[in-house]
C-alpha cells in the first residue's frame, strides 16, 4: 500500500539525473517544434512589418526604423537574408500563427493589445525600455499636473493612451517641433525643438517583438540578440527620432 | 436499552492526531509556498499552470481536515443530538471534490489543448549576464513543488490508517496527485525543450487520468458514507471486519439469542444500534450493560452504541419491530 511512494521516489531521482544530462550536453535546447532556427540559419528570415515610426516602416519596398536595422544586424549575425513582409497587426498575426514570417515588428510593447497577450505570437522579453516626457515652450508656464490639460501629439498611439490615463488630453497637430503647446516627447527631442523639460514623465514602455508561438530555440536566439546589443537599440532610437 | 460512549480517541492515538495535525499545518505552509514560488516562474506552459492550480487546490484537503478535527469532538448539544463527528465525512467530501474536480480540471484542459494544437512558448531570462531559457528554471521550482509530497503523502497513509480518517487518506492521494502532476510537468517542459509541442499536454493528460480516478473513488465512498453505508475500511471499498466482530461477539453472548447489528460511520467513529432478542430476560439492565462495556473495548471506534431488546427481529428490509422496552 505504501509502495507507489517507494516506486515513485526512486523514479523520480532517476529522472532528476536523466533532466541533469540533458541541461550539461544541451546547448542547443531548447529547440524549434518547426525549426525556424535552422532554416533561417541557411536561408531568409521573414519579417512582417506593421508601420510604426520610429520603430518600423516600408516605404517603396524599402524598410527602415529602429526594429528593421537592429533585424538587419541579427540576420548578419545568423548569415541569413531577410525579407520584410508589410501589413496590419491582424493579418501579420495570423500570418505568425501559420509560422509564415520569422519575427513581428511594429514598435510593440509590453501592453500592444493582440500582440502582448502572447495568445496569437510568443513576445519576446523587453529588449528597450523608453519613457516620454512632457515639454514646454520657454516662458510657457511650467506643468505640474496633467489632469485636464492639452498635450500635443503628432499620432494618437500609445503615448496618446498613455496621456488620456493622466486624464491630460491629446491634441494632434502636424509637426511637434513647430507646436507652442507643451508636448510629451523623448527628452533628446525636447531639447532639440527648444522645449524646457518638466518633471512630468509618462510611464515607461517595455519594447518587444513577437515570434511565432512555441519557436523557443528561435525566441530564445533573438532575446539573446536583443540583450546584447541594447545599447545598439538606444543609439539607433536617437538617431531615427533626431 | 443502553448506549455506549467513551472519548474519541485512546491517549496513544491522540498523539497520532497530533502528529497528523503538525503534518497538516507542514501541508498548509509548504504548499502555499508553492503556490507564491510558481506564481513568480510561471510560464505559458500548460502542465505548468495546470500544477499551479493544483497545488491551489492541494490546499482544500489539509485545511478541511484541520478544520474538521477542530470540531469533530465536541459534544452533544440540545441542536445536535449526535455530536459533530460527521463534520469529518462531510470534510471528506470536500476533499474528495477537490481531487476529483484536479483530475478533471487537468484532463480536460490538456485535451483541448491537444486538439487546438497550441504550441506552448517559454521566453529566456538574463541571469548573471547570461540568457537562460525560463524551462530550465521550472524545472527546480516543479522539482521543489513535487519532492515534499512524496514524503508527506507517504508518511500520512499509515496515520490515516490508524486514525480511521478518511479526510487524512484522501490529502496523501492529493499528495500523490501533487507530486505526479509537476512529475509530468517536467516531462512536458524537457519535451517542450526538444521542440516536442505536444509533450506538455500530453504528459498531463496521462496524469490526470489516475488522479481523476482517485477522485471519483474518494468521492463514490465520501458520498456512500454519508448515505449511512455499513463501516468500510479507510482505504477501499472493504467492509470493515470490526462490523462483522461486534456482531459475533453479541451473538456469542449466553443470554442472546439473535443480533441485528447496524453501524455506520460518522467521521472517525462508528454509530449504530443492535436489536437482541433474549434467551433469559432476568436482569437485563445489568447483561445490557456489561454487554455494552465488552463493546466499547473491543475497538474505539464503536462509539456510540445502543442495545435493545426485542421480542424478534424486524422482517429483512421491513420496519423495525415494535420496540420493547426494558431497563
Amino acid at each position: 500500500m505504501h509502495g507507489y511512494a517507494f516506486t515513485g521516489w526512486r523514479d523520480l531521482r532517476l529522472f532528476l539525473l536523466a533532466l541533469l544530462t540533458i541541461m550539461a550536453t544541451g546547448c542547443e535546447f531548447p529547440q524549434d517544434p518547426r525549426g525556424t532556427l535552422e532554416r533561417v540559419q541557411d536561408g531568409t528570415m521573414r519579417v512582417g512589418i506593421v508601420d510604426n515610426d520610429p520603430w518600423a516602416q516600408m516605404e517603396k519596398e524599402r524598410a527602415s526604423g529602429v526594429e528593421v536595422e537592429l533585424l538587419k544586424d541579427f540576420a548578419e549575425d545568423l548569415g541569413a537574408k531577410i525579407s520584410f513582409i508589410p501589413g496590419t497587426t491582424p493579418e501579420l498575426l495570423e500570418a505568425a500563427r501559420q509560422a509564415e514570417i520569422d519575427v513581428l515588428i511594429g514598435g510593440f510593447t509590453s501592453t500592444s493589445p493582440g500582440v502582448s497577450e502572447g495568445k496569437e505570437a510568443g513576445v519576446t522579453g523587453s529588449y528597450l525600455t523608453t519613457h516620454s516626457v512632457v515639454g514646454v515652450r520657454p516662458g510657457a508656464p511650467t506643468l505640474n499636473d496633467l489632469s485636464g490639460r492639452e498635450i500635443a501629439v503628432e499620432r494618437i498611439d500609445a503615448t496618446a493612451a498613455l496621456l488620456k490615463q493622466e486624464d491630460a488630453v491629446p491634441v494632434l497637430v502636424h509637426d511637434l517641433s513647430t507646436t507652442d503647446l507643451p508636448v510629451a516627447a523623448y527628452e533628446w527631442q525636447l531639447k532639440e525643438w527648444g522645449f524646457e523639460p518638466t518633471s512630468i514623465e509618462l510611464p515607461e514602455e517595455q519594447h518587444v517583438m513577437a515570434v511565432p508561438l512555441g519557436e523557443n530555440g528561435w525566441l530564445v536566439e533573438l532575446e539573446r540578440f536583443l540583450r546584447a546589443n541594447r545599447a545598439e537599440a538606444k543609439a539607433l532610437l536617437r538617431e531615427e527620432t533626431s | 436499552m443502553g448506549r455506549a460512549r467513551s472519548p474519541e480517541l485512546p491517549p496513544n492515538l491522540k498523539r497520532t492526531l497530533r502528529r497528523a495535525r503538525r503534518l497538516e499545518w507542514l501541508t498548509v505552509a509548504y504548499m502555499a509556498s508553492a503556490v507564491v514560488l510558481l506564481a513568480l516562474v510561471l510560464g505559458s506552459s500548460q502542465a505548468m499552470k495546470t500544477a499551479w492550480i493544483e497545488d491551489l487546490l492541494g490546499l482544500i484537503p489539509p485545511v478541511a481536515f484541520l478544520v474538521a478535527m477542530r470540531f469533530n469532538t465536541r459534544g452533544p448539544t440540545g441542536r445536535f443530538p449526535y455530536g459533530f463527528h460527521r463534520i469529518v465525512s462531510i470534510a471528506h467530501l470536500c476533499s474528495a471534490l477537490a481531487l476529483f474536480v484536479m483530475g478533471t480540471y487537468l484532463l480536460v484542459e490538456s485535451i483541448i489543448k491537444l486538439l487546438s494544437a497550441e504550441y506552448p512558448t517559454i521566453n529566456s531570462i538574463e541571469l548573471f549576464g547570461q540568457t537562460i531559457w525560463l524551462g530550465w528554471l521550472m524545472l527546480p521550482a516543479l522539482a521543489y513543488s513535487a519532492l515534499p509530497s512524496v514524503f508527506l503523502g507517504r508518511v500520512k497513509i499509515p496515520l490515516a490508517e490508524e486514525l480511521h480518517n478518511k479526510v487524512l487518506y484522501a490529502d496523501a492521494k492529493m499528495n500523490k496527485a501533487n507530486w505526479l502532476t509537476a512529475g509530468a510537468a517536467m516531462v512536458g517542459v524537457v519535451g517542450i525543450g526538444f521542440g516536442l509541442w505536444w509533450a506538455d499536454a500530453a504528459a498531463a493528460a496521462i496524469i490526470s487520468l489516475d488522479i481523476t480516478k482517485d477522485g471519483v473513488s474518494n468521492l463514490r465512498r465520501a458520498l456512500v458514507d454519508l448515505m449511512d453505508q455499513a463501516p468500510t475500511t479507510v482505504d477501499g471499498d472493504d467492509a470493515d471486519p470490526l462490523r462483522e466482530e461486534l456482531a459475533t461477539m453479541l451473538q456469542d453472548l449466553d443470554w442472546v439469542d439473535d443480533v441485528d447489528l447496524r453501524l455506520r460511520e460518522e467521521g472517525q467513529v462508528y454509530f449504530g444500534e443492535a436489536l437482541v432478542v433474549p434467551l433469559d430476560e432476568t436482569n437485563i439492565t445489568e447483561k445490557i450493560e456489561a454487554a455494552l462495556k465488552q463493546a466499547r473495548d473491543l475497538d474505539w471506534r464503536i462509539y456510540d452504541l445502543a442495545l435493545v431488546p426485542v421480542r424478534e427481529l424486524p422482517k429483512e428490509g421491513g420496519q423495525v419491530a415494535e420496540e420493547k422496552q426494558s431497563g
